[in-house]
């Protein structure tokens, strides 16, 4: 029979539930890190990215509606979240589709649902998913605890490769840079939201499950987009890719530095 | 009992603290009073006060994004652990960084600290000015075709409701 956890016991078995499938492990993450991807590469991951994270503030919104009046703190939570994804500051996708530019796509290219892929799709799927059937923390236990919380680790190890590897300047790259701050809030919000109220073994199972549910979904959306886009590329010299896509009609004319 | 123990009392101490670790120890002055607490290793204040820890509901932040400059603090004494300043704050504390200020969202804490925050009213007067000129600046030197950049709003005062903004 289960056990309730304490607070820290549960804190360590959420972590414990991404750990090991965390998207930083996925062959696209490494070849990020590595410095190996191309900029055309980059420009399908931005293409990609921004319908899974595009609609955050809508999963999000699903999640706030369900949560119960008498849970404000987490209402209040989840509200700031949306608040800051799309309001607070610069709108988070502006600042993804600017670096997605960068790369040599277009806004076009980026809000045109046509160019995700199917994993992509289904990671979407999953996210409405959580947010319109699951209890109110089961969902922010997967969808912030399994997801956004690992942002800040992946984006802290991207980043500086952005800058040093892939020549792309302070600017282009601030999508990264804010993510590293607002998503720590957030992720921590998430675990707090989780941690006060799954109150019974039954919850707080159920939250470890689909934590690491969203932990697979994320790694399993990042490894496709190797095996989509970066894999079909590569060339002879061992390197990640030779920056053409294969998708008919879009540009190609800044490669990597 | 004041509010900075209020506070340390209602949370539970950092984990680092439990395994005998860096536990960088923060003194925060603002409107007169002065507040302490300890902290994470490489714990940012923001993050902290965006959670409702300390230095929560004392400091005023906004947008969490290097983008305003609501969090602008005075560092007192620490100085020399911190990093350079970034980019951003470059950009929005121009020559506010000489007097010694810092952009909280964009640091990440590592050993003690002693901050002061000034009032809204002064913050209004001496570090917002900078903010909305490297905004106005943003907005000059755009390429044609890029979007519009616009200074951050100034969201009204209210701790704990307001999603972004402290005290």
């Amino acid at each position: 029979m289960s056990v309730l956890m304490n607070q820290d016991e549960f804190r360590s078995a959420l972590e414990a539930a991404i750990a090991g499938k965390t998207a930083t492990k996925s062959p696209f993450s490494v070849a990020w890190a590595n410095g190996t991807l191309t900029r055309d590469h980059l420009a399908r991951w931005a293409e990609n990215h921004y319908h899974y994270v595009g609609p955050f503030a809508d999963y999000l919104a699903y999640v706030y509606a369900r949560t119960p009046d008498h849970m404000t703190d987490a209402k209040d939570f989840l509200l700031a979240n949306m608040y800051e994804e799309e309001i607070g500051g610069d709108r988070h996708t502006d600042l993804l589709i600017r670096f997605a530019e960068a790369c040599g796509t277009t806004r076009a290219r980026v809000t045109d649902p046509d160019n995700m892929s199917p994993t992509t799709r289904g990671l979407q799927s999953w996210c409405y998913a959580v947010a319109m059937r699951e209890d109110p923390v089961i969902a922010v236990a997967g969808l912030v605890v399994g997801l956004e919380s690992q942002v800040p680790s992946i984006y802290r190890k991207q980043t500086p490769t952005l800058r040093d590897k892939y020549g792309f300047s302070d600017q282009e790259v601030e999508f990264f840079d804010l993510h590293i701050v607002s998503d720590e809030i957030h992720g921590e919000r998430g675990y707090q939201i989780v941690l006060e109220h799954a109150t019974t073994p039954e919850l707080q199972a159920k939250c470890l499950k689909i934590c690491e549910i969203g932990a697979q979904m994320r790694l399993l959306y990042t490894t496709a987009l190797y095996h989509d886009y970066v894999e079909p590329t590569l060339g002879a010299a061992g390197t990640a890719g030779s920056g053409d896509p294969g998708e008919p009609g879009e540009p190609s004319e800044r490669m990597a530095a | 009992m004041t509010q900075a123990n209020q506070a340390n009392q209602a949370n539970e101490w950092p984990p680092d603290r439990k395994r005998g670790l860096i536990v960088p120890k923060v003194v925060f002055h603002k409107l007169g009073q002065r507040y302490e607490g300890e902290v994470k290793d490489n714990t940012n204040l923001v993050v902290r006060a965006g959670i409702k820890q300390f230095p929560f509901p004392h400091l005023r932040y906004g947008c969490g994004m290097g983008k305003c400059s609501k969090c602008a603090c005075e560092v007192i004494a620490g100085a020399e652990h911190l990093p350079p300043p970034n980019w951003k704050e470059d950009k929005l504390l121009g020559e506010n960084l000489k007097r010694g200020y810092r952009l909280l969202c964009q640091l990440w804490i590592s050993s003690d600290i002693e901050l002061r925050q000034d009032s809204d009213e002064v913050w209004a007067a001496t570090i917002r000015p900078a903010e909305l000129a490297a905004a106005a600046g943003a907005v000059a030197s755009r390429p044609v075709g890029a979007a519009p950049v616009a200074p951050a709003p100034i969201a009204p005062v209210s701790p704990g409701i307001a999603p972004i903004d402290g005290a």
